[in-house]
């Protein structure tokens, strides 16, 4: 494979859009304030941006599936507040966490099922759900924060520091990246995900139960939004009812930043975890150089639209070079 | 290798026309961009505060009869830019970290005081606030890069107790940290993670001063209803048990009406609770915690009772509390004055930096607001100061 190949090839890639974008934002920031790359705001940048990049990572597999869910930020709010009550009952911490988990299953399941068996658009399904999980956290707390007080341990695992930089939640983070970037490429279950979400009536002609692959995702996509909000709960010791609020928009613009269709069938778990990182260096660096905190929501909705136009111009560019060898 | 999808029509969209349509669509990103940065820009710009100082002389003239008073009136306006203000903290950066969202008004008083504090000083003064009111991943979030950032002092609210552990870790950075518009619930805490001063109103003390305040307008030994617009809220309570304490005091009785801010349950509850107790008869005086009191005007209005008849009190300035003063039914409000809370601690920060002063607590919470004073309140209110 010559030079020019691998060139065309990378080009290619749905995440160099996301990648180049992200090197020039963190370019620009550091020109203009070069703390913003000091250790102790990098430290920073890598212990907030893994839970909600678990997040978007589980919105990503669902958006690939065909489907949207709208209920995460609720979910994420929703987790913590039931084990929070959990533990004020004095029940065991992992046994708590394994009950929120099945809950998450369970409530990823009702709505994934809703969503096939009725044939209502998942954005409806899930926007009920939003409501539903939301107003539940509001009655269970009664509008007041809890604390949240796992066992030592838990903490550790979920969110202790293990070196300088690396916090537990950032290998988790990655892991859960890996496997599932693993499954999506290399396992069946990873085509049947492409294939229900590109064509699905070729999907079933082919044998594969559209229905059944939906609603394994929809279960992934609200078991994720759990974790992430039982790890930031973890972090800060407290579950709040509005916690996790507006998260399912900064979810799906991390993946259509990092080259996920909004149509299904498209998209890449590397592109949503760079375009995580790219909103959170953006929130972070208008922070760093003093800028006023109005500008964000500006910057990332300029980024969104850069973002995918970048991708369709280089990957047409690249389709050129290829058809000129 | 797997095949990818496209975010066009490929049958329909031909390569020269997607990338024709693109260029176009990308230039016009970029341009929105601009001008939407640049908009941001002029408008930051044009919210500069314009200082216009007016300079009067009187000159006499004695002619052959009479005396002529010349009146000159010389009006000297200059636009102040934080550029050309004082000199006095030049070069010190200080950061606001708070609980309050984007859309919460409240805060763009507390924004401008601190805007004009910095004005006036000549120094740089951000305030960072949540996308959502009160997220306390985001307030965190944004708190440690502010730490990062390493201004001269740091002011924040201190809505949850985990924001102490940010307090101690900016404290140990060497930051100076003022707290300003909520205290943590034991101040005693506060002072432990390094928060050295509280300027704000408060909660308890402002109760009781409500409750004593209106008085004037209601005997010893009435019966008072009290509005709980955040039941089991830590200042809503605190509000509240201040109120008690001067009731009791006083020898009144009391019944907690717990609602919300929906003005259509305060008049509701309000109304079955007033059937209940009949106004002036039974219930003498009505007061909130929050701000809805004013309510009681229009309740009161409608069971035929006049202007006066039951005292009511509230907190805050909102339209609806200046209406409710302006028409008679509402006697006081206790205004927090939101404009020195992001003021003065700018102010302390400075002279701290400065003089190596030490901070100290500010008790913002006690300016009253009746007929006196309604007009020039309401004036000030339209402009974001009061």
């Amino acid at each position: 494979m010559g030079l020019r190949e691998v060139g065309i090839n990378i080009l290619q890639k749905k995440e160099i859009s996301v990648t180049l974008i992200l090197l020039a934002t963190v370019l620009t920031f550091y020109s203009i304030q070069p703390k913003f790359l000091s250790p102790l705001n990098v430290e920073v940048l890598l212990k907030i941006t893994p839970e909600l990049g678990i997040v978007a990572l589980g919105v990503t597999m669902l958006m690939i599936g065909g489907e949207f869910d709208l209920s995460v930020g609720s979910v994420f709010g929703f987790a913590p507040l039931v084990m929070s009550v959990m533990l004020q009952d004095g029940m065991n911490t992992w046994l708590a966490f394994l009950i929120v988990m099945i809950i998450c299953l369970i409530i990823g399941a009702t709505q994934g099922l809703i969503t096939v068996k009725t044939g209502i658009p998942s954005f409806i399904t899930t926007l009920g759900g939003m409501l539903i999980w939301r107003g539940l956290a509001l009655v269970i707390t009664g509008g007041h924060p809890m604390y949240f007080t796992p066992s030592e341990d838990f903490a550790l695992i979920f969110t202790g520091k293990i070196c300088p930089f690396i916090y537990s939640q950032l290998i988790i983070f990655l892991a859960i990246l890996i496997i599932l970037q693993f499954i999506l490429e290399r396992h069946r279950f990873g085509n049947w995900v492409y294939a229900v979400g590109g064509k699905r009536e070729a999907a079933e002609a082919m044998g594969i139960s559209a229905g059944r692959v939906k609603i394994i995702l929809f279960m992934l996509c609200s078991l994720l939004a759990g974790l992430g909000g039982i790890i930031q709960s973890t972090r800060m010791s407290q579950a709040m009812p509005n916690q996790g609020t507006g998260l399912e928009f900064d979810a799906i613009a991390a993946a259509v930043i990092g080259g996920t269709s909004l149509f299904g069938g498209v998209g890449t778990l590397i592109g949503t975890m760079l375009g995580e990182f790219l909103s959170r260096v953006i929130e972070n660096g208008l922070i760093i150089i003093r800028a006023p905190s109005y500008y964000f929501r500006l910057y990332i909705g300029i980024v969104i639209i850069l973002a995918v136009i970048g991708n369709l111009y280089i990957q047409r560019r690249a389709v050129k070079l290829r058809v000129r060898e | 290798m797997r095949e990818e999808g496209s975010y066009t029509n490929s049958k329909k969209v031909t390569r020269r026309n997607a990338l024709s349509t693109a260029g176009k669509v990308a230039i016009s990103a970029v341009l929105a961009g601009v001008i939407a940065g640049l908009g941001g820009y002029y408008a930051g710009a044009g919210a500069a505060p314009t200082i216009t100082k007016t300079e009067t002389t009187t000159k006499t003239v004695t002619g052959a009869a009479t005396t002529v008073k010349e009146t000159i009136t010389k009006t000297l306006t200059r636009t102040m830019t934080a550029a050309a203000a004082g000199e006095f903290a030049k070069g010190l950066r200080f950061t606001f970290v708070t609980h309050g969202g984007e859309e919460n008004v409240f805060w763009n008083t507390v924004h401008i005081g601190m805007k004009e504090a910095a004005d006036v000083l000549g120094c740089d003064a951000v305030m960072i606030r949540p996308k959502v009111e009160g997220d306390l991943g985001m307030i965190m979030s944004n708190f440690e890069a502010a730490i990062a950032e390493k201004p001269d002092g740091i002011v924040c609210t201190v809505c949850y107790e985990a924001e102490l552990e940010m307090i101690k870790k900016a404290t140990e950075a060497g930051i100076p940290v003022i707290v300003s518009n909520i205290d943590a619930p034991d101040p005693e805490k506060r002072l432990e993670a390094g928060g050295l001063s509280f300027i704000g109103q408060n909660l308890e003390p402002a109760g009781y001063f409500l409750a004593k305040t209106l008085s004037k307008y209601y005997p010893k030994g009435s019966h008072v209803a009290i509005l709980i617009e955040g039941p089991g809220m830590v200042w809503a309570e605190q509000r509240a048990h201040g109120i008690i304490r001067f009731l009791e005091e006083y020898e009144c009785t009391y019944d907690r009406i717990d609602v919300s801010f929906n003005l259509a349950e305060v008049e509701s509850r309000l109304s079955a609770y007033l059937e209940a107790h009949p106004p002036v008869e039974e219930t003498k005086a009505i007061m909130s915690v929050g701000y809805t009191a004013p309510i009681a005007g229009k309740v009161l209005k409608a069971m035929g009772i006049g202007p006066g008849e039951v005292a009511v009190g509230t907190f805050d300035i909102v339209p609806l509390v200046i209406d409710g003063i302006k028409s008679g039914y509402v006697q006081v409000a206790i205004d927090q004055q939101p404009y020195l809370q992001g003021f003065l601690p700018i102010v302390q920060l400075t002279l701290m930096k400065k003089y190596a002063l030490g901070a100290w607590d500010v008790d913002t919470g006690h300016a009253v607001v009746d007929q006196s004073n309604v007009d020039i309140v309401a004036e000030l209110s339209k402009k974001g100061y009061r």
